[in-house]
């Protein structure tokens, strides 16, 4: 559950950083541009705004992907994560 | 766990196609054991593409991990790719933990650490006593399958054999070996200009 109002064409943002994880606290464009998200997220966490993530001034998300989950039956709202990259290549 | 990994080889064995090398991967705990094999459908012998499952692996586990492996494709000393490089750092960040990365080729292996100060400065060491599970994950990767020099060379047994009945034609290895002999002269001739061989086996 969320106390957040999502509308249909936003979403709860969720962010990992330095083992600890939590959301946004306001909703976005569930269309905004990975770009848009990864610089909302280096803001929030840089200046602590994000419930269960300590501020961290030196917060970069440059290698980190975003991740969109349209509203389902389990989930009654779009979700978006970003979370860091995990490709390997030679 | 050796059914266990039995079972994996024997998938992974499926999506190695055409014979070719593929990018394998494994997590590690904090003893260094395998916890978690990554073999995604996906891979090829040039890449593990990003994959939400395997960091979700990685955050579920965040407490009991030392380090993760991956295999690049051939032979000899191996290095971090920067591909690679960015995406340690993006995990360490993620998890906030230092991470052994271990890369591996066919015969060699190379430990990868963070060694600051900056973002992406990460420190690469020779391994010499590898760990056991190496070996698996070079199973895994289908290291065997490729078309190494010495293994086909020596596969010939020192020339090139012939069975006039047989249903092989063609140049390609691994016609000409005992086990798959040409049915011409032609072919047995060529095998022999292009590997060196004077001496002809008649089956």
């Amino acid at each position: 559950m969320t106390d957040m109002v999502i509308n249909n064409d936003e979403a709860r943002l969720n962010v990992t950083w330095s083992g600890q994880n939590g959301d946004l606290q306001d909703p976005v464009f569930f269309e905004s541009t990975d770009g848009d998200l990864r610089a909302m997220v280096t803001e929030a966490v840089q200046n602590g705004d994000v419930p269960g993530i300590d501020a961290d001034p030196n917060a970069d998300f440059t290698d980190f992907v975003v991740d969109r989950f349209s509203a389902t039956g389990d989930e009654d709202w779009n979700k978006i994560m970003v979370r860091p990259k995990t490709p390997f290549g030679a | 766990m050796k059914k266990q990994f039995q079972n994996q080889l024997k998938e992974a064995k499926k999506y190695t196609r055409n014979n070719k090398m593929m990018e394998a991967g494994v997590l590690l705990d904090k003893k260094g054991e395998v916890l978690y094999w990554h073999l995604p459908n996906n891979r090829s012998g040039g890449a593990l593409p990003d994959s939400v499952d395997l960091w979700s692996v990685f955050w579920e586990n965040r407490n009991n991990i030392s380090g993760f492996a991956h295999s690049h494709p051939g032979f000899g000393r191996t290095g971090p790719s920067h591909t690679d490089i960015t995406t340690f750092n993006a995990v360490e960040s993620g998890l906030g933990i230092k991470l052994d990365w271990w890369i591996t080729s066919g015969d060699s292996m190379v430990l990868v650490r963070y060694n600051g100060p900056g973002r992406l400065d990460y420190h690469r060491m020779d391994v010499t006593m590898e760990p056991d599970w190496v070996i698996q994950l070079r199973a895994l990767s289908g290291y065997e399958t490729l078309n190494n020099a010495d293994i086909e060379f020596a596969s010939f047994n020192g020339g090139v054999t012939l069975d006039p009945n047989g249903p092989n034609a063609g140049t390609k290895y691994p016609n000409g070996t005992p086990h798959h002999p040409v049915n011409n002269l032609e072919d047995v001739q060529k095998i022999a200009n292009i590997r060196g061989f004077d001496r002809i086996f008649l089956k």
